[in-house]
């Protein structure tokens, strides 16, 4: 019974050693960024930095949205990370039960040229894009980056929802179609409400992959009134100075919306996703 | 439609023609956006990268020119090597870590819920913004990182985070880790969950230790999970720009370039289009192998 | 009965996605045909890329001037704030899909790779029509025609800590050894601060050529010869190294870009550096003390008798021949100068980041102040940083490419020997003036 305790004791201490340590390691940046958006310049351009902050000043903040476009930036981003995850979704969701659950010629074909299209680097497709994009009509145009980010999104999402969707046991959609349903009423009142937990997981990381996207969204948006919330950032960069203050709490204030999407969401998550993928 | 009829029962194996409609039916929006939209620039980047193409200039065929003033380019072998190194040691690292952290929030304790909530965070902060802020620790005279090492006495001088040619890679690689370990944590943990209880339990009356338990049945029921995890990231890792380029642009000397972020100096600091698409072209193959191995091996599996 | 309620739920679900699809594009196609519309619509349309200046009453008197012009000439503008560091890829973008502005504003190092792809029209009416110094007109001329015109100079002023330093260098040799008196690593003060990154900013390179002239170096002659590899060349990289190798600058300054050299300034972690203006301006706003602690002196030279070059910049306008508004830019730049009092203001707002290009302003109650006449005096020696060779496109290109950064990178990091290093940046020279 001792040594029974002694050991869980001794894995006690090992687990919150370990995760005290992550903690840490996890926080430090963050918290950084946090104590220098509350300090003033002159206190932050010092050699030897302090851990806290002697001058906490929310000015910063306040100029952030009184003398900058920043405000108008965050709305763009919300917009065109909530469309772009919505449609990416509807498409991956229909391509997704195609390539799982319906066969047709040529569907082995679409799922490695799916995974192709993933790898190629951004750094090989931007002007070529911007090009084709622009030539479409869209110039300085935010709107552009609902045609470019569902190229980069949909086979993320349909990657991860086919791995969700395979793992649905067919008897259950059997016993459906046998019931007359046809496919797609399968696919609506099957196959989705039960992976919707997946979906859920699918959908944030969609959001947070167009929320953060940085190259396409600088090259795409020019004018104040049409960029996002990461490109405003980089426009507090001058050519030989940096307002970090200001940079520091637009860093913040970007990192926001989807650090409390994963808090809200991450139990629901992980949780979720588990009932997501009963075998 | 209306003669749509009682559906004879489908078996996995019968193939009907209107399948085959229905299922191309599902799949039009995404050939469109794979192969509409990403069709025309990509085949237009790769014949580009046989040109001479400079930015504001008609272009004329150059052949394989580009290619083979490659490979007698000692950057560019630096940048290939580079990226290789790059990508096996956050993906190790990230891997190993994401899995411990994710078998341990699986065992249950006090402040589960907490530790689960703030380790996630890091992979909801902007690539550009995570690497924004890295950067202003890591530096040499207001870092804070240097401040807390001479404080504690562990170096006297600051370390050269963002200057020693041995360490620029490894710095820029520490941001990348911090921010991708997350997300392994988060997939494995999620699969974690969803493993049965009864096998272990089995397992355990068998008299199986924990580490045997882990080996025999834990890791090949979320292997597909680790898969898919891992082939994801390193598509990620491998093309990652914005993490490097702002950190150290790659410098100094090319001591931290790594194929995308040389692709970008070729573009916009030697005003060298074509080439730049070439080395960035380059890696497709390499990456095209990667997939294969994953498809094959994942279907063995 | 249940076959149509089938067909139906089908139906409904069908239109339902595409309705959702149409949605999406409807939107997108909406806001194309407006955009189109207003492009067709007959009134010109002036795209201005302006640089973004850490001074904001810049911005904000540029706007108001093009709102004027647009507004007695009846045409529309569209005034874009572009950030420096993220001009050349949108550029990049827009100059290969045909939506590159009518005008821009940027250093010439950077404006002027655009000459060379024959992006911009020739200037000289409008050149013909300003009042120059004679010394800002050489920042027009490409391959011998304006293509370029200079908006103000921006001369680079050495900074010193004077409660740091006993005396004023005058000597580089002298720089050196009183750096290496006030020289403190061990509480993270450095005597120099002189950055060495290759990020595609122009300090590290400027500096190094003015060395190298100074030494009596000359990496390409008048008539575009390469006369890089002398014994003159050599010493004076030598020097430069021996600053990093002895310690005297942070370990950090080999990476550094345009911007860490003026934050380690602030940060007083260095007590001399190379820099514009603009620390100024950050010190008037951040850090009064400092400025109170701080000289702003000429650069040192060989020897007493020896000529101190001033190597350094200017803020051009480019008009891009290949824009839809070529003449309308030009008749914007002629209006911008023609009201100089307006101009004069502007240089002034710009504390001394700016000295003016037009004659006439030199004598003003601004330029007689303390903290701002070591400017005006640094920018009527200011040279081109390509000096002494032609201005045209092999110049910039061996300018932009950074190459005696990299060399000296490569003595410095790499602790390759300076006689190979010079001979690397000699066949680097020759491989663009081929």
């Amino acid at each position: 019974m001792v040594m029974k305790t002694r050991k869980k004791i001794a894995r006690n201490v090992l687990t919150y050693g370990i995760l005290i340590i992550a903690l840490i390691i996890t926080i430090f940046p963050i918290y950084w960024m946090l104590k220098s958006s509350v300090t003033v310049d002159s206190e932050m351009y010092v050699a030897r930095p302090s851990l806290f902050t002697s001058s906490f000043t929310l000015n910063n903040y306040k100029e952030l949205f009184s003398e900058t476009h920043f405000g108008r930036a965050l709305i763009n981003s919300l917009e065109i990370a909530g469309v772009t995850t919505v449609c990416c979704l509807i498409i991956s969701i229909l391509g997704s039960y195609a390539m799982t659950r319906v066969r047709f010629p040529g569907r082995k074909f679409f799922r490695m040229s799916i995974l192709f299209s993933y790898l190629i680097p951004t750094a090989v497709l931007f002007i070529p894009m911007y090009v084709f994009v622009s030539s479409l009509g869209f110039y300085d145009n935010k709107f552009a980056l609902l045609i470019i980010y569902p190229t980069s999104v949909v086979p993320y999402c349909c990657y991860m929802l086919m791995n969700y969707f395979k793992a649905i046991p067919y008897a259950l959609e059997e016993a459906a179609l046998i019931d007359g349903c046809t496919k797609l009423q399968s696919l609506l009142h099957i196959i989705v409400p039960i992976s919707l937990p997946g979906i859920a997981v699918v959908a944030t990381f969609a959001f947070t992959m167009s929320w953060n996207e940085y190259l396409y969204a600088m090259i795409m948006t020019t004018s104040n009134a049409q960029q996002t919330a990461v490109v405003a950032i980089s426009s507090f960069k001058y050519a030989d100075s940096a307002i970090w203050g200001r940079i520091m709490s637009a860093s913040v204030i970007t990192s926001l919306p989807v650090t409390i999407i994963y808090i809200v969401a991450q139990s629901l998550l992980i949780s979720g996703k588990a009932d997501g993928s009963v075998k | 439609m209306s003669k749509i009829k009682k559906t004879v029962p489908i078996k996995k194996g019968v193939q009907t023609k209107r399948d085959h409609l229905f299922g191309f039916l599902l799949m039009i929006p995404i050939i469109v956006v794979i192969f509409g939209v990403m069709g025309y620039p990509f085949l237009r980047a790769v014949y580009l990268s046989f040109t001479d193409k400079v930015v504001g200039a008609k272009e004329t065929f150059a052949g394989l020119k580009n290619y083979e003033s490659l490979i007698s380019d000692p950057i560019y072998w630096k940048s290939l090597k580079n990226t290789f190194i790059y990508t096996a040691g956050c993906i190790g690292a990230k891997f190993l870590l994401g899995l411990l952290l994710a078998v341990i929030l699986n065992q249950s304790f006090k402040g589960k819920g907490f530790f689960r909530t703030v380790l996630l965070i890091p992979w909801a902060i902007p690539g550009m913004v995570a690497a924004t802020t890295w950067r202003w620790m890591y530096d040499s005279t207001y870092g804070i990182i240097n401040s807390l090492l001479i404080a504690a006495g562990i170096t006297k001088v600051g370390v050269s985070w963002l200057s020693d040619t041995h360490l620029t890679l490894l710095s820029t690689m520490i941001v990348n880790i911090w921010r991708g370990v997350p997300f392994f944590m988060f997939s494995i943990l999620g699969a974690l969950q969803t493993l049965d209880k009864q096998q272990y339990e089995a397992a355990y009356v068998d008299g199986a230790g924990s580490l045997r338990q882990f080996w025999y049945i834990t890791l090949p029921s979320i292997a597909g999970v680790l898969g898919i995890t891992t082939l994801l990231s390193t598509i990620w890792t491998f093309n990652d720009f914005e993490n490097v380029y702002l950190i150290t642009g790659g410098g100094p000397l090319y001591s931290s370039s790594t194929i995308a972020t040389y692709t970008y100096d070729m573009a916009f600091i030697q005003n060298n289009f074509a080439g730049a698409l070439s080395v960035a072209v380059s890696v497709v193959p390499i990456l095209l192998v990667l997939i294969l191995i994953y498809t094959k091996h994942n279907k063995e599996a | 009965m249940s076959k149509m309620k089938k067909f139906l739920s089908c139906t409904l679900c069908v239109a339902m996605i595409m309705s959702l699809a149409a949605c999406g594009s409807s939107n997108k196609s909406a806001d194309t045909s407006k955009k189109e519309s207003s492009n067709a619509g007959g009134t010109k349309k002036l795209v201005f890329w302006d640089k973004s200046e850490y001074v904001a009453a810049y911005n904000k008197m540029m706007k108001e001037k093009i709102d004027q012009f647009a507004e007695e000439n009846n045409v529309e503008v569209d005034y874009v704030i572009v950030p420096s560091g993220d001009l050349k890829q949108k550029l990049a973008a827009a100059i290969e899909s045909g939506n590159q502005p009518d005008l821009i504003m940027g250093d010439n190092t950077t404006v002027a790779e655009y000459v060379a792809t024959n992006q911009l029209a020739e200037v000289t009416d409008v050149i013909d029509k300003i009042d120059y110094k004679e010394n800002a007109k050489a920042y027009s001329k490409f391959d011998d025609k304006d293509y370029l015109v200079p908006v103000s100079l921006t001369a680079p002023g050495m900074y010193i800590r004077n409660d740091k330093w006993s005396m004023t260098p005058t000597t580089w040799e002298e720089l050196k050894a009183e750096a290496e008196k006030i020289n403190d690593p061990e509480n993270g003060f450095y005597a120099l601060g002189l950055p060495l990154g290759a990020s595609g900013g122009g300090d590290a390179e400027t500096f190094v050529r003015t060395v190298i002239l100074d030494f009596g170096g000359r990496l390409v002659d008048e008539n575009g010869n390469v006369t890089a590899n002398s014994p003159e060349t050599l010493a004076a990289m030598e020097y430069i190294a021996s600053l990093y190798e002895d310690g005297l600058c942070p370990p950090d300054a080999i990476t550094w870009d345009d911007s860490a050299n003026n934050s380690a300034y602030l940060a007083g972690t260095v007590g001399m550096i190379c820099n514009s203006g603009s620390v100024v301006t950050s010190m008037q706003e951040e850090n009064p003390d400092l400025l109170a602690k701080t000289d702003i002196i000429q650069y040192p030279s060989l020897s007493a008798d020896s000529t101190s070059y001033t190597l350094g910049g200017a803020n051009v306008f480019g008009i891009f021949e290949t824009g839809a508004n070529t003449e309308v830019a030009k008749d914007f730049v002629s209006y911008y100068f023609s009201d100089s009092d307006f101009y004069n203001q502007m240089v002034e707002a710009m504390g001394s980041m700016w000295q003016p290009v037009i004659k006439g302003y030199d004598d003003t109650d601004f330029w007689k102040e303390e903290t701002h006449s070591g400017w005006l005096q640094n920018s009527m020696n200011l040279s081109l940083t390509t000096y002494p060779a032609p201005t045209e496109s092999k110049a910039a290109v061996a300018f932009s490419n950074q190459l005696c950064t990299k060399a000296m990178q490569e003595i410095v990091v790499n602790a390759t020997e300076p006689q190979t290093a010079l001979d690397n940046l000699e066949s680097a020279l020759k491989e663009i003036y081929k």
